[in-house]
């Protein structure tokens, strides 16, 4: 049975890098390039990779679209200019909601960049090297995503076994 | 002292924001309990860390100032020090690569930082300097060059001689180390090694009491068989005070991993000798206890022999224990007994996220009724426990 529960979460785990991949690659390919070989992506293309990484767009969106999905949520005090370069902390402030994490302690209370970031580094997401404030490039971003998105759905599955044991 | 912490907060808000570093505070507490004899000694040390860093592809720069203040109550005194204003690290870090030279990368670290030699017996702690490391392949060196006498004296470790420990200026001891290292990684069947020289040599103008001292170290780990693995470090030291003494330290250890309990098990045993007729053993430039009870219980004064078993539930609880014996260094020459006791120790780490952490320690120390002086009680034991919360 056990075993069995493993096999599960391994081909979930498994599957979500694919599913993120086959999707990013029904979309505008020239655009994903253009992210993965950015020294410093921007806020657009950051909000298109975790939008659709996530699964929160449809199939068809352009990149413009997921901005302005982005911009739906109300989320900034302050709207950063759309083709302004994304910090790390910011970066990981934005993938956090977007993709519902639950955090730490701090992070739950205050929901901003500084306990994201410092969160997702906590847990090996962000890689130890990444200053908060640096410019982030699109391969890093890529793959915090992918592992944010691999944390959550570790989490979820966690949390469904709980509830099927109680 | 409030004038000078609000100044420092001030201007390090100023320049986080400036020149957009990372900042926070770290608010540590650390409380134990000792009963050893008649004695009991309880002590609370509270310490508020305001720390900022920037780091790059190429830097990192990095600083952190710290407050300290201790509560020590004992059986019949209550003392609680005014505490300390302190620079835990201030230093800036160069990370060059090179593509076709002598070398692959050269990281070049100045100003304040933790540092220690390769094996941690000969000194481990925070000093001012500069240190160099390249590396080549599988083959890293490295030098650094450290100056003691910016440390403050209530919380400087080097206390090397008589007049250090008698000296009573703010500022600790003046001694200058240098040293120089090579580390073969894997340089045969996944066998490590290492090879280092430290000089130490002492700047301060004590009378008939300057004591320079050198070591050199060999060290070699790797494994045997895959889940069996194994440590041997030896220290080789020359003193040079009023007369030249020498000591050696030898470190062994056989580590067993069994990934299915997600522990490790070790067992091993320090010694070190004179090379002459000496009541002492190998002297550190920072001296490392080996006991959790008995800070006074060294690889100077002592031999070890040491079962561990280490445990890593989960990435964020872990808990060690051990059992370690002491012998008497001259393995009970003359009147002394041989055996002095064992100690069990137990430590348990448990960091549940990136916002605080917890340490509990605790240890019970059964001395030989013959290493008990007199009205003394054969049992000793400690608990403590350490809470950090990162803001």
């Amino acid at each position: 049975m056990k075993s069995c529960v493993l096999k599960k979460k391994l081909i979930v785990l498994l599957c979500i890098p694919l599913m993120f991949l086959g999707y990013i690659y029904t979309q505008d390919a020239s655009y994903f390039s253009d992210i993965i070989e950015s020294d410093a992506i921007s806020w657009e293309q950051a909000s298109f990779l975790i939008l659709a990484g996530g699964d929160f767009l449809p199939e068809d969106i352009k990149p413009r679209d997921a901005w302005d999905e982005l911009l739906s949520t109300y989320w900034f005090s302050n709207v950063p200019e759309r083709e302004s370069r994304i910090t790390v902390a910011e970066f990981c402030g934005i993938a956090t909601k977007t993709l519902d994490y639950k955090g730490g302690l701090f992070y739950s209370l205050f929901k901003n960049n500084r306990y994201a970031f410092r969160d997702l580094r906590f847990k090996a997401i962000v890689p130890a090297h990444l200053d908060p404030q640096a410019k982030l490039k699109g391969l890093d971003a890529l793959s915090i995503t992918e592992r944010l998105m691999e944390e959550v759905e570790k989490v979820a599955l966690k949390n469904k076994e709980m509830e099927v044991s109680e | 002292m409030k004038k000078l912490l609000i100044s420092f907060f001030v201007s390090l808000c100023f320049f986080s924001l400036a020149f957009s570093f990372d900042f926070g505070l770290n608010i540590q507490n650390y409380t134990s309990f000792l009963k050893q004899d008649e004695s009991q000694t309880f002590v609370q040390s509270n310490t508020a860390s305001l720390w900022a860093s920037q780091r790059a592809e190429t830097y990192e720069a990095a600083g952190s100032g710290s407050y300290t203040f201790n509560y020590v109550k004992t059986v019949d005194t209550n003392l609680i020090d005014r505490g300390i204003f302190d620079l835990d690290y201030l230093y800036y870090t160069r990370f060059l690569s090179f593509e076709d030279q002598v070398v692959d990368t050269l990281d070049v670290q100045v100003g304040r930082f933790f540092t220690n030699n390769v094996n941690t017996y000969v000194f481990n702690s925070k000093l001012d300097g500069l240190k160099a490391e390249a590396s080549l392949n599988n083959l890293s060196f490295g030098a650094q060059i450290l100056y003691t006498g910016l440390l403050l004296n209530k919380t400087s470790p080097i206390k090397m001689s008589v007049g250090d420990s008698e000296n009573t200026d703010n500022f600790g001891s003046k001694r200058i180390i240098y040293s120089a290292y090579a580390l073969f990684d894997e340089f045969v069947s996944r066998q490590n090694a290492h090879f280092e020289f430290v000089g130490q040599n002492d700047l301060n103008a004590y009378e008939d009491d300057s004591l320079d001292s050198y070591y050199l170290s060999l060290g070699l780990n790797g494994s045997i068989i895959p889940s069996l693995g194994y440590n041997l470090d030896s220290v080789y030291e020359l003193v040079n005070s009023d007369q030249v003494e020498q000591y050696v330290l030898i470190d062994g250890k056989l580590q067993l991993a069994v990934p299915s309990v997600k522990g490790q098990f070790s067992a091993g045993g320090v010694f070190s000798f004179a090379l002459q007729d000496s009541d002492f053993g190998f002297q550190a430039i920072t001296e490392k206890p080996l006991s959790f009870v008995d800070s006074s219980i060294m690889a100077r004064n002592v031999q070890s022999l040491l079962l561990a078993a280490n445990f890593n539930f989960t990435s964020f609880f872990s808990l060690s224990t051990k059992l370690q014996s002491y012998i008497d260094k001259k393995l009970g020459s003359g009147d002394e007994a041989a055996y002095k006791g064992t100690e069990l120790g137990l430590i348990c780490n448990l960091i549940p996220t990136s916002d605080f952490s917890v340490s509990i320690s605790g240890g019970v120390l059964f001395l030989d009724k013959n290493a008990v002086v007199e009205e003394g009680s054969a049992t000793a034991f400690k608990v403590s426990l350490a809470a950090s919360i990162f803001i």
